[in-house]
């Protein structure tokens, strides 16, 4: 089982290296991300970085959404790609990796995201809302971007109208 | 522990955060929670401070007022009770946004529709900024809504239409990811 890596461990400041030869390693680490997601209370997603593995993988679930949304249920991504996004909307984000802490983030409201399954094959699915902003937080993991760099404050708020 | 809200303020300058904090660190006083930002010229500051209660406020007290006398900032205080202190602060689930031509009323009329309906402000700033066309008035608030979504879309609709100001809720989803 893995322990969930969290701040300021340096490990989740690095950018992840994408995963070329798919296998039945591959495959575990998927379902071992999935159960330390699980571990956690109301976690929708979780990256590899986050359990100290520097591979560009993650699982984003949002059947564990608070209030229920539109999604394509539990989805094992490997080298996610952000092909288009457009509008953009507030949440409220909260992570594994930092405990405790809230914020209100701008994300795109619609992404078109291209990956490669648990097995290697090439998908694309169009996504907006939850599920959107759970995926972008996510792949801001593999870049070693964490939710806090991205934080706006009402007087942000103020300054973008 | 003994909690304290100061609120400073002071005509801006470079210097003023190192100024308070250094008096504070004085007398071993802990910031914690704070909040401070320049609002035109002049820089503003609320905190909570700790101190151990055995020290009293007496040290707090003089720290402060000699604080005042060397930098010519205006500093108030006040002891928060052990329940205001441990509040953990509610989160906000939703976000308005208003802009439009400034006029009195304003702020009112958006938060006389949010307390009609038990709405909670968490967090909120304005700023009014002149441009070619007259003074525009910008207003970002993080609200507690609950369960008075649908009913304060309305409201707030209203009050866009009385006013002839924007008015935008975005719902804030939530998740840890």
């Amino acid at each position: 089982m893995h322990t969930v890596l969290t701040l300021p461990n340096a490990t989740l400041r690095q950018v992840s290296h994408p995963i070329e030869s798919f296998d039945a390693e591959v495959i575990l680490m998927f379902q071992n991300l999935a159960t330390a997601m699980e571990a956690g209370p109301g976690g929708v997603g979780i990256a590899a970085p986050q359990v100290g593995i520097l591979k560009r993988a993650v699982v984003v679930d949002c059947n564990f959404s608070m209030r229920p949304c539109k999604h394509h249920g539990r989805l094992f991504m490997a080298n996610p790609q952000i092909l288009e996004h457009d509008g953009e909307v507030l949440g409220r984000e909260g992570c594994l990796s930092v405990p405790e802490w809230v914020g209100t983030v701008p994300r795109a409201k619609h992404v078109t995201v291209q990956f490669q399954n648990e097995k290697g094959e090439l998908n694309t699915i169009n996504t907006s809302g939850f599920e959107a902003r759970v995926i972008q937080h996510e792949i801001d993991h593999l870049d070693g971007v964490l939710f806090i760099d991205r934080v706006v404050s009402t007087q942000d708020l103020i300054r973008r109208m | 522990m003994l909690s304290v809200l100061l609120s400073v303020s002071g005509k801006d300058r470079a210097g003023i955060v190192r100024d308070v904090s250094g008096a504070l660190l004085n007398i071993n006083a802990n910031i914690e929670d704070s909040s401070m930002t320049l609002l035109r010229g002049r820089f503003t500051m609320m905190l909570i401070v700790e101190l151990p209660k055995e020290d009293g406020l007496g040290g707090l007290k003089a720290s402060l007022a000699e604080l005042e006398q060397r930098t010519g900032l205006t500093v108030q205080s006040q002891v928060l009770a052990d329940d205001e202190a441990n509040e953990i602060p509610q989160e906000p689930d939703c976000v308005v946004t208003v802009n439009g031509a400034d006029k009195p009323g304003i702020v009112f009329a958006v938060t006389d529709a949010m307390t009609e309906l038990g709405v909670s402000v968490v967090d909120a700033s304005t700023r009014s900024r002149a441009s070619d066309d007259g003074d525009v008035y910008m207003m970002a608030l993080e609200i507690v809504a609950g369960d008075q979504l649908k009913p304060l879309r309305d409201k707030l609709a209203k009050v866009s239409e009385t006013l002839s100001v924007s008015i935008a809720l975005h719902e804030l989803d939530d998740g840890v990811m």
